[in-house]
């Protein structure tokens, strides 16, 4: 009961930095649940357009009843101001010779429109179901419209007969250069293509050359590693796919087959590595867990023999572009000794005293 | 569909940043924006429209407003036209706005002289050699002594004789008078009460100090802008150019060859429409003229707040350096002024009157002769450009038989159509028929150049 309620409360707090549902494994059978969104972006999005949403009311109430020194004081130093020569009036669609009450309500309906659209918008972005996604969306809502306030600048600046000098001239340059510049970025976040389809025109021509290689080179072609290969569990772009569909539809508790590769809960970019950085001190004893498991395959690969080891190759790459081993491609059974290197994390999760024991008795 | 869509967007935005990168370096560079002026509209002395850029919708096209319009109407569009025209000089204007923030103790590098009645004249500091011409006018010892020029002389009219107030007026202007004497013209301040004194001390400056003062560019405000337009009304071919800020209304002079005129209007005044015809005429007689630099700049009239007269000092110096180079570049000197006929100016007067009284269908309808014209124009620019040069085939056979006389190369066309048509006419009339026969072209134009030579006003 307690060791559940240990899961529980730890895939909870990797669902809140970024994981969709968790897996808890309860009897030897692990479940998949549907967890309450608690995604930091999504978080960030939703109370922000919140926010838009309850400065609304404020300005309303700012001009109409309160009669807001602070806020009106703000818009007169507005009024007065100017940006490259111009009067800041003016690039809103005012004029800087108009009475003041009509100057405070024109910024208070660019002010009120602009909080209103920008606040559904966020909320909306935050429903939409990927972190790609929402982020995209929100990066392109602030790009096109700092490119229109760009192009709108300069094309008002260029048909005008208006005049300007150095400090003018520097505030252009400088707006003009920011405005590039995030515009850029937020169009090369909001139209980057997704991995996906980087992974799948990777998948689509396994190993093409290597029919062409000569023999000669053919003998030094080492295959994968069977340890990698057996252990890489990174699931493709469909996998992916087909992961997000069911965190999309997926309701309530799920039972699913459990295999090795599911002992870490999964995000929703379905990248099983990323714990976002937490490590919670109740995480000890899952590691001691895989270690154990880690040495037990350990065990496992040393008394596998040679034809073994070929034959899980073979089930790994497709069999017509299977490169026959030559005798050097795997080192002699007998003289297979797993090195420090390649488990580094048992000296420091394994028993220590064993690891310093065994070093002791190998003869140098 | 999807990659479509994107390509042409993508093409759009591409087509639309160059448009704003080509606007920007107009707006901004000076030398792109005088280069592109002179590609839209030609060398400076031999202006012609280009045939590919006056598609576009550039500046340097827009038409001049219709003189049928009403006054107060026209009034702003003039404004407009003037401000679109000076397009590229917004790009000078900067400078000159950089130099007046900036700029300390700008006339230090300046020689500052007496020269005759004119006080504190700043001399650019322009050298020639003497040559043996100006020694026989006495104005050097020997041939190769250096002496001391400037492409002209600008002008700035006070009417007070107050020492301190010239004075002032002087270093208030010492910003825009370096930029002035960078070009090469000498600049400074003149006091005077009267148009007779302005003449007196013109006519003086220019033939006392042709090296500096052959060519006179007068700039005055107020008061002294209407003793300037009463100036040029009795003397038009005293000055080059001059800049007229809130002047009255005085008659324009029925002249053709008038010097340039920018005039300055404040928004703020209202006139009646018969104080606005005033200054329109005397924007029409600046523009009355068969050179297309003239023909377009040669009158613009600007409309400036009252409280910001710097905006009209900051349009006129773009203004007075287009007008330098253009009688810089010109080969020959500006055309003297021709009185026009009365009669025609009075009908033509009337006909614009009636115009905008709504009964000028029975008149002389100029409107559609211009549009007719303008027709021509687009129609067979070729053939206009062959009545302009008299070219036609008996004059092209008959250079082709004397090729190696050099005595005919220096004979205008127009010249040898004359010479030639009254050769055929004395021959008799029927040679002449059949000459028409042959070359119909040649007929019409000895015609219509018989019929001007024998015209009384010739």
């Amino acid at each position: 009961m307690s060791q559940d309620l240990f899961w529980r409360i730890k895939l909870r707090i990797y669902a809140m930095f970024g994981k969709h549902f968790l897996l808890s494994k309860m009897g030897g059978i692990l479940y998949k649940e549907e967890l309450p969104v608690y995604n930091l972006n999504r978080v960030f999005l939703l109370s922000f357009g919140i926010i838009c949403l309850i400065l609304i009311p404020f300005f309303w109430g700012a001009v109409h009843f309160l009669d807001y020194i602070a806020f009106e004081n703000f818009i007169v130093r507005l009024t007065s101001s100017k940006f490259v020569g111009y009067p800041i009036p003016e690039l809103v669609g005012s004029s800087n010779q108009v009475p003041l009450q009509e100057n405070i309500s024109h910024f208070k309906n660019i002010f009120v429109s602009l909080l209103s659209f920008y606040g559904i918008f966020l909320i909306s972005i935050s429903y939409v179901p990927t972190s790609g996604k929402r982020w995209k969306l929100f990066s392109l809502s602030l790009g096109f419209p700092l490119l229109f306030i760009l192009f709108g600048l300069w094309l008002k600046f260029i048909n005008d007969d208006h005049i300007i000098g150095t400090f003018e001239k520097q505030q252009l340059f400088q707006f003009t250069y920011i405005l590039i510049i995030a515009t850029t970025c937020c169009f090369f976040i909001g139209f980057r293509k997704p991995r996906i389809k980087k992974r799948k025109k990777a998948q689509a021509k396994p190993y093409i050359t290597i029919d062409k290689v000569s023999p000669a080179e053919k003998s030094q072609i080492v295959p994968p590693s069977t340890d990698v290969t057996l252990n890489d569990n990174e699931p493709s772009g469909e996998e992916e796919l087909k992961q997000d569909s069911k965190e999309v539809n997926g309701s309530g508790p799920e039972e699913i087959p459990m295999t090795e590769n599911m002992a870490e809960p999964l995000n929703e970019e379905g990248n099983d590595n990323q714990l976002g950085g937490v490590t919670p001190e109740g995480l000890q004893e899952e590691l001691q867990e895989s270690s154990d498991q880690k040495d037990e395959l350990e065990n496992s690969v040393e008394v596998k023999t040679e034809e073994e080891v070929q034959r899980n190759v073979e089930n790994v790459l497709p069999p017509q572009e299977i490169v026959p081993p030559g005798e050097n491609i795997l080192p002699p059974l007998e003289s297979y000794e797993p090195s420090e290197e390649a488990f580094p994390q048992e000296e420091s999760v394994g028993d220590g005293s064993k690891v310093v024991a065994e070093k002791a008795g190998k003869p140098n | 569909m999807k990659s479509f869509i994107s390509t042409l967007l993508g093409l759009t935005l591409l087509v639309f940043t160059l448009i704003i990168l080509e606007g920007a370096c107009f707006r901004l560079v000076e030398n792109y924006a005088n280069s592109r002026l002179e590609f839209a509209w030609g060398k400076p002395g031999q202006g012609m429209f280009h045939s590919v850029l006056k598609k576009l919708p550039l500046d340097h096209f827009i038409p001049p407003p219709s003189p049928l319009l009403s006054p107060s109407e026209r009034m702003h569009l003039e404004d407009q036209y003037a401000t679109s025209l000076m397009s590229f000089g917004r790009a000078t204007r900067d400078r000159l706005q950089e130099e007046l923030e900036t700029s300390v103790d700008p006339l230090a590098a300046f020689e500052i002289k007496d020269i005759g009645v004119a006080k504190h004249v700043v001399l650019p500091g322009l050298q020639i050699s003497a040559t043996l011409k100006e020694v026989k006018m006495k104005m050097a010892r020997r041939v190769g002594d250096p002496m001391e020029y400037a492409k002209g002389m600008v002008m700035r009219v006070v009417t007070s004789k107050e020492k301190h107030i010239i004075e002032e007026e002087l270093a208030r202007l010492e910003t825009v008078f370096k930029f002035i004497l960078e070009k090469g013209l000498a600049c400074a301040v003149i006091s005077a009460s009267s148009p007779q004194e302005l003449v007196s001390i013109s006519r003086n400056l220019t033939r006392q100090n042709p090296m500096i003062a052959r060519d006179l560019y007068v700039w005055g405000d107020d008061e002294a802008a209407d003793i300037i337009l009463e100036v040029v009304q009795g003397n038009p071919a005293l000055f080059q150019t001059i800049m007229a800020c809130n002047p009255q209304a005085i008659p324009a002079p029925r002249v053709k060859g008038m010097p340039w005129i920018l005039m300055g209007i404040p928004s703020a005044n209202e006139y009646n429409d018969e104080k606005l015809l005033e200054f329109l005429s005397w924007v029409d007689r600046g523009r009355d003229a068969d050179k297309l630099y003239p023909s377009r700049l040669g009158g613009l009239l600007r409309v400036y707040e009252k409280e910001n007269r710097s905006d009209f000092e900051s349009f006129a110096i773009p203004y007075l350096f287009e007008s330098l180079e253009y009688f810089d570049h010109s080969e020959s000197p500006r055309e003297a002024p021709v009185q026009l006929i009365e009669g025609v100016t009075e009908i033509g007067g009337s006909t614009v009157n009636m115009a905008f009284d709504g009964k000028a269908e029975t008149a002389f309808d100029l409107f559609s002769l211009e549009e007719k014209m303008q027709d021509m124009e687009e129609g067979d620019e070729s053939s206009l450009v062959n009545f302009a040069t008299f070219d036609c085939e008996i004059i092209r056979g008959y250079r082709l038989i004397h090729a190696d006389d050099r005595n005919l190369q220096k004979v205008s066309n127009r010249d040898l159509v004359l010479k030639l048509g009254l050769g055929f006419e004395q021959m008799g009339d029927e040679v002449l028929k059949k000459i028409g026969k042959k070359d119909p072209l040649f007929l019409r134009f000895y015609n219509s150049l018989s019929e001007v030579q024998e015209s009384p006003f010739n």
